[in-house]
């Protein structure tokens, strides 16, 4: 018996044909297990993964175990050099035989399509035509995925990929995988096209889900036109995803994920009529995107690291590097697409948003425009055909609210394409604001309601009042605290005593503004460390009403002094740069330390946890006497607090050892 | 005409910065990190240093506080919306100036030149 066709093999064919093969790959596994060598295990791998897949395909259970067996050995054995990509492959094994809907989906499917296809596929190696058996059968397949009503078209897709992937010419599988994602193309388009805002909450999960499967199974086509692995990669995370999670994820998600993959599809259709274009480096940066993305979204937290950084970081640095790579990585020469670098960009916009929250937007603003710079620069990327599709695009993005869904005919310009997109995130109007500003600036052209293009003060983004008033309220009227270094060299300057104690009250008054200030304003870290700096002032002898003051701090207090400035300095910057502002805690807890230390002439390293502790409990009875019981809930009741949670803590920390104790004596 | 070191974390902007003050006919030389900058800033000795404010590890102000302190050159601060607040900010801080962008060709080369004779004015 031997293999005919290059369809989907029957039972028997994989009994009688594919067993023996199964059983040499085997045989090269436990080869390579003999001798690893790292840069063969990648195709063996995929070799083991790929007849897994095809003996569960194809029901041969004995077939898929053998390839299981060899891989769980590869992953047994500490020989071998990456074992990572084993424990993915087997990963995405288990994740494929599980049961859940998708998978029950595509199993039931296959069933009756398997037959349909495989009649189809029954061709004679020629007929008459002079065309080679192959080209027959694949067009057999064409046109039955073609049918308007073809019920079974996610597993007619699965049997293109088979199709396509047996191939053995290598420039068969492009034009093979073109010409079924076109057959599947029109009845996909309906989908992006015909989904509202006020569709969205009643569209059911399993139709997007049915829908996704072609979707993914057309993608694989493309990609495998265009050698891309990681996008494959990519989709199989979705497919995890939906099948983990599935009541978690939202159906505009859904929605936009699959317009932005219609829109990488839509784009190579596109060009594939003329000119191939390599969009493979986008799309790969689209696949680490993605499951950078699914990490941020199960584990929900910033704090969680990601590659050695936090998630937001990870996700921050990777869009960079990914509008980056568009920009660099696309053609030069006229008429090229620059829509790609568009729709990519904006597409992952919203769903940024979806996992990292808005603040993000002002990054990714400036980052689309310096891309748009780059794109549209005098010798850049961007021909004349594209610049009369920018005008469009603007004309269509940029008249007026985008209202209600956009329609996306067969003869859809770009600029619709992003109007698509764009019709997402009509519920954030800030965004659109944003982004209208933002776009018509880089593009260098006229915006209603925005006299005569860019212009001073034409880049200001709105912002809140009140963030507003932050900045304002940090920046205005200080002279020494934004200069700590020069206001210390005056104070050592032989100023006389009447000199230092003036300076030293100007900087008083500048910190009490400060505190005032942050504590309007909510910044509880600025108010605590300020309200601290003041306090060591006042008890040196140092305050805004004593005019008997003139102490000069000695040597290690003045140090102590420029550490508190300089980390309330570096919290001043975080502030003003929109930045997280750094905890104060070990400033203040050096100062406090700083100050006891010189009061009770003992080293700061010889206290223990209990006296520490006991201290901490000292300086908050100061507080308690010096201040009204009215101002100990306003002036005093951040540093309070923030010194109520340091003893907390060391609370805590002296607990633990007692615990033990007593457990050991138990 | 003067040099310029530009100080920022992203290539592609640290490239069409560079591309737009190289027409002007300035030298620029860019870094990505703070020892680069004190690097350039020691080999080049530049007339001004531009700063992006947003950085991935810490931020302008700090970055180009500590430049214009250690090595004497005027630093600048580059950001993408410009408001009072930022400009206060900056100034107090002692900086030189801070340059808005993306912004026409023409529009930034004036803005770098104003900031340029500036210095010179003063320095």
């Amino acid at each position: 018996m031997r293999l005919t066709g290059y369809g989907v093999p029957s039972p028997e064919v994989v009994h009688g044909v594919l067993q023996p093969k199964f059983r040499q790959i085997e045989q090269q596994c436990r080869e390579w297990c003999a001798r690893p060598s790292r840069q063969r295990l990648r195709p063996l791998v995929s070799l083991l993964g790929g007849m897994a897949v095809l003996a569960r395909l194809c029901r041969q259970p004995a077939s898929g175990k053998c390839a299981r067996r060899a891989l769980q050995r590869l992953r047994g054995n500490r020989a071998v050099p990456d074992r990572t990509m084993v424990v993915q492959c087997l990963v995405m094994l288990d994740s494929w035989a599980g049961s859940s809907t998708m998978d029950h989906h595509w199993r039931c499917s296959l069933v009756p399509l398997r037959d349909t296809a495989l009649g189809a596929l029954r061709l004679p190696e020629t007929d008459g035509s002079g065309l080679p058996g192959p080209v027959l059968q694949y067009l057999a397949l064409r046109d039955c995925l073609a049918g308007e009503h073809c019920p079974v078209r996610s597993t007619a897709a699965a049997c293109a990929i088979l199709l396509a992937d047996g191939q053995k010419r290598p420039d068969a599988p492009r034009r093979f995988a073109g010409d079924m994602a076109l057959a599947l193309e029109s009845p996909l388009t309906e989908l992006g096209a015909g989904m509202t805002p006020d569709d969205r909450p009643r569209a059911a999960l399993h139709t997007l889900y049915r829908e996704l499967s072609v979707l993914i199974a057309v993608q694989r086509l493309r990609c495998l036109a265009l050698p891309v692995k990681a996008v494959r990669q990519a989709q199989w995370l979705i497919l995890m995803h939906l099948r983990h999670h599935p009541g978690d994820w939202p159906s505009d998600s859904l929605a936009v994920l699959i317009r932005h993959l219609l829109g990488l599809q839509w784009w190579l259709m596109t060009e594939a009529e003329g000119k191939a274009v390599d969009l493979s480096p986008v799309m790969r940066r689209t696949g680490r995107f993605l499951s950078a993305w699914r990490q941020a979204c199960e584990t929900g937290s910033e704090a969680v690291s990601w590659l050695d950084r936090s998630a937001r970081e990870g996700i921050r640095e990777e869009l960079r590097e990914e509008l980056y790579t568009v920009a660099r990585t696309l053609p030069s020469g006229e008429d090229r697409p620059v829509s790609p670098a568009l729709c990519t960009a904006l597409a992952r916009l919203h769903l940024t948003l979806h996992c990292t929250g808005h603040r993000l937007l002002a990054w990714w603003s400036d980052t689309l425009q310096q891309s748009f710079l780059a794109l549209l620069q005098a010798g850049g990327p961007a021909g004349p055909l594209w610049r009369q599709r920018l005008l469009a695009f603007r004309s269509a993005v940029l008249a007026g609210p985008v209202n209600g869904a956009v329609s996306t005919p067969a003869t859809q310009q770009p600029g619709d394409h992003v109007c698509a997109l764009l019709e997402s995130v009509t519920d954030e109007a800030w965004l659109l604001t944003a982004l209208r500003r933002s776009l018509a600036q880089a593009i260098a052209m006229p915006v209603p309601g925005l006299a005569d293009g860019p212009r001073e003060g034409v880049g200001e983004q709105p912002v809140e009042p009140r963030q507003e008033t932050v900045i304002d309220q940090l920046s205005g009227g200080m002279v020494h605290l934004p200069d700590p270094a020069a206001w210390f060299d005056a104070l050592q300057a032989d100023n006389g005593a009447s000199g230092r104690t003036e300076l030293i009250r100007s900087v008083v008054r500048e910190l009490t503004v400060l505190e005032k200030g942050a504590r309007a304003l909510g910044v509880s870290r600025i108010e605590s460390l300020a309200a601290v700096l003041r306090s060591v002032y006042r008890q040196i002898g140092v305050d805004e009403g004593r005019e008997d003051a003139a102490i000069m701090p000695d040597r290690a207090l003045l140090l102590a002094l420029r550490r508190g400035h300089a980390g309330l300095l570096h919290r001043l910057d975080q502030a003003a740069a929109w930045q997280t502002i750094s905890r104060p805690q070990p400033v203040i807890e050096y100062l406090y330390r700083s100050l006891e230390a010189q009061q009770s002439e003992q080293p700061d390293n010889a206290l223990s946890l209990p006296h520490r502790c006991l201290s901490i409990n000292q300086r908050l009875q100061a507080l308690v006497d010096t201040a009204t019981p009215a101002s100990v809930t306003g002036e005093r009741h951040t540093l309070m607090r923030t010194l109520l949670h340091d003893q907390a803590r060391l609370l805590k920390t002296m607990a633990v050892p007692d615990r033990n104790r007593s457990g050991q004596s138990v | 005409m003067a040099g310029i070191v530009v100080v920022d974390d992203s290539p592609a902007r640290n490239a069409v910065l560079s591309a737009m003050l190289r027409a002007a006919g300035h030298r620029v030389e860019t870094a990505a990190t703070l020892p680069g900058a004190l690097r350039q800033c020691r080999c080049t000795e530049p007339a001004l240093v531009l700063v992006e404010l947003l950085l991935r590890h810490g931020n302008g102000y700090s970055l180009a506080g500590f430049l214009q302190r250690r090595t004497g050159v005027p630093a600048a601060l580059m950001v993408s919306r410009q408001q009072a607040a930022e400009i206060r900010w900056a100034r107090a801080r002692g900086l030189a100036g801070v340059l808005t962008r993306p912004r026409p060709v023409a529009v930034m080369q004036n803005r770098v030149a104003e900031l340029l004779a500036t210095q010179e004015e003063t320095g």
